[in-house]
């Protein structure tokens, strides 16, 4: 199993470069100079060319590709061009938010998804199964922004339920170990701050989760009803096992084997939708500071959070491989 | 008609003739077409929103770009049956013309992507070895990244417009059909007939456009109709982002992203347009999984 | 007289499919003693298989019809709720289909399958119930159990799988074992070989057993008792000596004759029924079997013939039986 694990993670360094090079290449050969973003269009010759040279931008482009993936690996991502702070700090300092964001979301629409798929595939045709499958169909259409700001409307504005933006209220942060919260908050025992940050994740994180739950309720219900039909789930009820653990230990088993990937890849989709997510909410976390940095054309930091979204996603994916050769044991990882 | 042509592309293909074909390709499809409930509903509501856009000039109540500030956020009145926006003018009408641009857009991205998908896709899976690593070495690299945010970073580069939304989801599309043409080329290509093919001397584009291609269509057509439904979803993200159109065109979108400003206290603005991105949206996945069991039942 | 483990009367099972109702099984009695063997007999498409389902409760309840009595020990299977069919189930009635290769699940050990069935019927720690399963890998044939146990059903061959299926049919010692077709999908070298483990294991732990199969030269071997099935219905049952000496059924003469024999010494052309099993959504109104019998009558197309029941507890279904009756 080591083994298989660390053959994949050598298969990631091309990927990591390609990624890299991908958005290094985007983002310089086609942008707008950055000394025009910064000094405007009227600077004179002389400053735009000073301010070249401490950019690094009178290198030829190989070396300041080189210097900036030597850079990256050692964890830095450059600096702000309108802000002049360092994109990694700012990354890492707002990084624990997304995290906390995107699992939450994840872990709503895994248990959700699950759930209505499997006992839609149970109760197949019935107007349980048909509510499910329409509700699903909803999910999957529905704009999560717009779905976001109906929930502002009904919870906050209409009942005054749930707060509308924000990670939690000020002055009420817990002490960071973590970074996450929620975790934070029940490791110092703040129950307060546990309730308040629980209110302001809520919102944000079943919006984000939502498509997701669409899409593994469907992909459930598939994969549920195509394993129900199987011989060995007759074997299973022919020596006397209740129904119970003949859909949850017997069919459920063999058909998450499919599902996980369709999580894994639903990890890619939330990190994209956490950065519409993030700014309905004003969730102080990588995707809000990505949108902003595009709004003031700030290309290192678009570039530093674009790549460090993209190593996410790439590592996620190696952990859904990993988990898949543990769920199907005919999957060989030698 | 359609039969005869059935029977000499078979003859074409294969060299010898299978007349056991009575009904024709397309009767046959439009008759496992109306049987699927998904589909003829999802087709149903594209003509509605279809005739909407085309339509709008007439069915639009009011101009949509008149602004008519006294009135500015008014909630929907029998004047205003969808309410008015922060600068007054209709939202009825706005989504109106609103329907032309989502789906001008929908089409026009996917239509780029399959463009370049198809071809890069056949390219790679025809001539396979470096040709094949290079290319799906870099749809691999874009599949790296989600696909919005790889649009949000073309759109940083290209800046706004809707030209550029169109280009920048376009382009983030490429590589799913390049993948699905590339995978339907490579279980293709090793068919009896395509030997045959060769064998009676077609060069090598001939034999991708004549005899390849036909034979991946069916999951090329399910992708892209699911892939118009993401394509517009992502066009309006651009758009509620301030990336999309510019103002003052009426975008789905861009009206979502307008009215967040005003949700406290004129709620009604953003909840229209969502509601028709949902729609269409809808329309087009409904078509889309309709199209699946119509045309390939074995995809999934 | 003996009192019977297992006694159908007048087993019926109906699918409604849409529409059309599909009479699987249509009105067979049959009855098993404690650890004698029974044989049900007849092509594909007879009902062999669905009465066995029929037996376990095991068909889908939405689409399926049952009538009639199934009486297990004298309790009427039919009427039981699930609770208690759960309990019968593995435990006092198993089941070994005809797919090995499908009917293990391919993701848990086979160790874990067979202490599975242990622990769902008796009170036993996972430990106790995984060497119980060790044990019964060893007594079904599989070389080094212990190791075996751990692996997984794509591991294995064919017939290894079904060996593990015998071992979770029998593990609970259960008093009737219905064995559907367990050869059929084998390579023919080791069909004998898991034909034999299956007699040898069934008088070793006293359970009696329905043979299902379309093979009477395996019918001859190991039943005590037989019935041969024929579009839902018993054509003919009785002792296996008494059938195989005079056949009354044209049916039953028709699959004799096409078993090869090895002491036929001249040469003769294997013998084949003509036609194929009817419909059995639209049965016709009389016999059956009429439509590929070389001996109907008029009466045999109009009227559906009446078991009658002989000597020895012989039944036959024929206007016209064979080999001569003495009422």
């Amino acid at each position: 199993m080591l083994k298989y694990i660390i053959r994949k993670l050598l298969l990631l360094i091309p990927v990591l470069f390609g990624v890299t090079l991908a958005t290094f290449m985007v983002m310089h050969l086609f942008t707008t100079d950055p000394t025009e973003i910064i000094l405007g269009q009227h600077a004179t010759t002389q400053r735009v060319e000073a301010l070249r040279e401490e950019l690094g931008l009178n290198k030829p482009i190989y070396v300041q590709f080189g210097d900036y993936l030597s850079n990256a690996l050692q964890g830095d991502l450059g600096k702000s061009v309108i802000t002049k702070t360092s994109i990694t700090d700012e990354l890492m300092r707002r990084f624990p938010a997304t995290v906390e964001l995107a699992l939450t979301a994840i872990f709503i629409a895994t248990i959700m998804g699950i759930l209505f798929g499997v006992i839609s595939a149970v109760k197949q045709n019935s107007i349980y199964d048909y509510g499910t499958m329409v509700t699903a169909l909803l999910g999957v259409s529905m704009p999560i922004f717009w779905l976001g700001l109906m929930m502002i409307i009904l919870f906050s504005v209409i009942l005054g339920w749930l707060p509308a933006s924000g990670r939690i209220a000020i002055g009420m942060q817990p002490e960071t170990i973590t970074g996450l919260y929620l975790v934070d908050a029940l490791l110092t025992g703040d129950m307060g701050a546990f309730v308040n940050a629980f209110e302001h994740l809520i919102m944000p994180a079943v919006a984000l989760g939502s498509y997701s739950t669409a899409i593994i309720a469907r992909m459930t219900r598939a994969t549920m009803l195509e394993t129900i039909r199987q011989d060995y789930i007759r074997t299973a009820r022919a020596k006397g096992l209740t129904e119970k653990i003949v859909i949850f230990k017997h069919a459920l088993r063999n058909a998450l084997i499919p599902v996980v990937t369709v999580i894994g890849l639903q990890m890619g989709a939330l990190l994209g939708g956490a950065v519409l997510t993030e700014t309905v909410f004003s969730w102080p976390g990588i995707g809000s500071y990505l949108v902003e940095g595009i709004m003031v054309s700030d290309y290192p930091r678009v570039q530093g959070a674009v790549l460090l979204v993209g190593t996410i996603f790439v590592l996620v994916n190696l952990l859904v491989d990993v988990l898949y050769s543990y769920l199907d044991p005919r999957i060989q990882h030698m | 008609m359609e039969a005869n042509i059935e029977v000499k592309k078979q003859i074409k293909a294969n060299g010898h003739v299978h007349v056991d074909k009575v009904k024709g390709p397309f009767a046959e499809f439009v008759e496992r077409f109306m049987k699927s409930r998904s589909a003829v509903i999802g087709l149903g509501i594209l003509i509605v929103l279809i005739c909407c856009a085309v339509f709008a000039p007439i069915l639009a109540p009011y101009n949509p770009y008149e602004s008519n500030l006294p009135i500015a956020l008014q909630a929907p009145s029998a004047e205003h049956i969808l309410g008015v926006d922060e600068l007054g003018r209709d939202i009825f009408s706005r989504i109106l013309y609103g329907a032309q641009v989502s789906l001008v857009v929908g089409v026009e991205a996917v239509t780029l992507a399959l463009f370049f998908g198809i071809l890069l896709g056949a390219l790679a899976g025809f001539y396979g070895g470096k040709v094949d690593t290079a290319i799906m070495g870099v749809m691999d690299v874009m599949l790296s990244f989600p696909s919005i945010l790889l649009a949000l970073a073309f759109m940083t580069v290209l800046g706004r417009g809707i030209d550029k939304a169109v280009i920048a989801i376009g382009i983030v599309s490429i590589p799913q059909y390049a993948r699905i043409v590339r995978g339907s080329v490579l279980s293709v290509k090793e068919n009896v007939y395509v030997t045959a093919a060769r064998a009676i001397g077609n060069n090598d584009r001939r034999l991708i456009f004549v005899h390849i291609l036909p034979n991946v269509l069916a999951p090329i057509i399910v992708r892209s109709t699911i892939g118009i439904s993401e394509a517009i979803l992502e066009a309006a993200a651009l758009g509620f982002l301030g990336l999309g159109v510019m103002p003052p065109t009426a975008e789905w979108g861009t009206m979502l992203g307008a009215g967040r400003q005003t949700i406290f206290n004129a709620p009604h603005i953003v909840t229209f347009p969502g509601l028709a991105i949902t729609l269409t949206v809808m329309a087009f996945n409904l078509l889309g999984d309709g199209l699946r069991d119509v045309l390939d039942p074995r995809l999934k | 007289m003996q009192i019977p483990l297992l006694q159908i009367n007048q087993l019926q099972t109906h699918f409604h499919i849409g529409k059309r109702v599909v009479k699987a099984v249509d009105g067979i009695s049959i009855s098993v003693n404690p650890g004698e063997t029974m044989a049900l007999v007849g092509e594909s498409g007879s009902g062999k298989s669905v009465t066995a389902m029929s037996i376990m409760r095991l068909l889908p309840e939405a689409i399926t019809k049952t009538q009639g009595e199934i009486l297990f020990e004298g309790r009427d299977m039919l009427k039981m709720s699930m609770e208690e069919i759960r309990d019968i189930r593995g435990k006092h009635i198993s089941m070994i289909f005809q797919e090995p290769m499908t009917s293990l699940n391919p993701a848990y050990t086979i160790g874990e399958q067979i202490s599975e069935a242990v622990r769902v019927h008796s009170n036993v720690d996972k430990k106790t119930a995984w060497n119980k399963a060790v044990e019964m890998l060893e007594l079904v044939g599989i070389p080094a159990a212990v190791q075996r146990a751990k692996e997984y059903p794509h591991q294995m061959s064919g017939g290894m799988r079904q060996r593990v299926m015998i071992a979770i049919s029998l593990v609970c010692n259960p008093r009737l074992l219905l064995a559907d077709e367990p050869t059929t999908a084998l390579d023919v070298t080791i069909q004998a070989q898991i034909l034999d483990l299956i007699i040898k294991l069934a008088k070793e732990f006293n359970t009696a057993l329905i043979m299902i199969t379309h093979d009477l030269g395996v019918v001859a071997e190991i039943a005590q008792n037989m019935a041969v099935m024929y579009a839902g219905r018993i054509v003919e049952q009785g002792r296996v000596a008494d059938v195989f000496a005079n056949p009354h059924h044209p049916y039953t003469v028709g699959l004799m004759d096409s078993i090869p024999r090895l002491d036929g010494g001249k040469k003769q052309r294997l013998h084949t029924i003509e036609g194929v099993v009817p419909d059995l959504s639209a049965l016709p109104m009389g016999c059956t079997f009429a439509d590929r019998c070389e001996y109907a009558k008029e009466k045999c197309r109009e009227e559906f013939p009446a078991v009658r029941v002989l000597a020895n507890a012989r039944q036959v279904a024929c206007h016209y039986p064979l080999g001569g009756i003495e009422s």
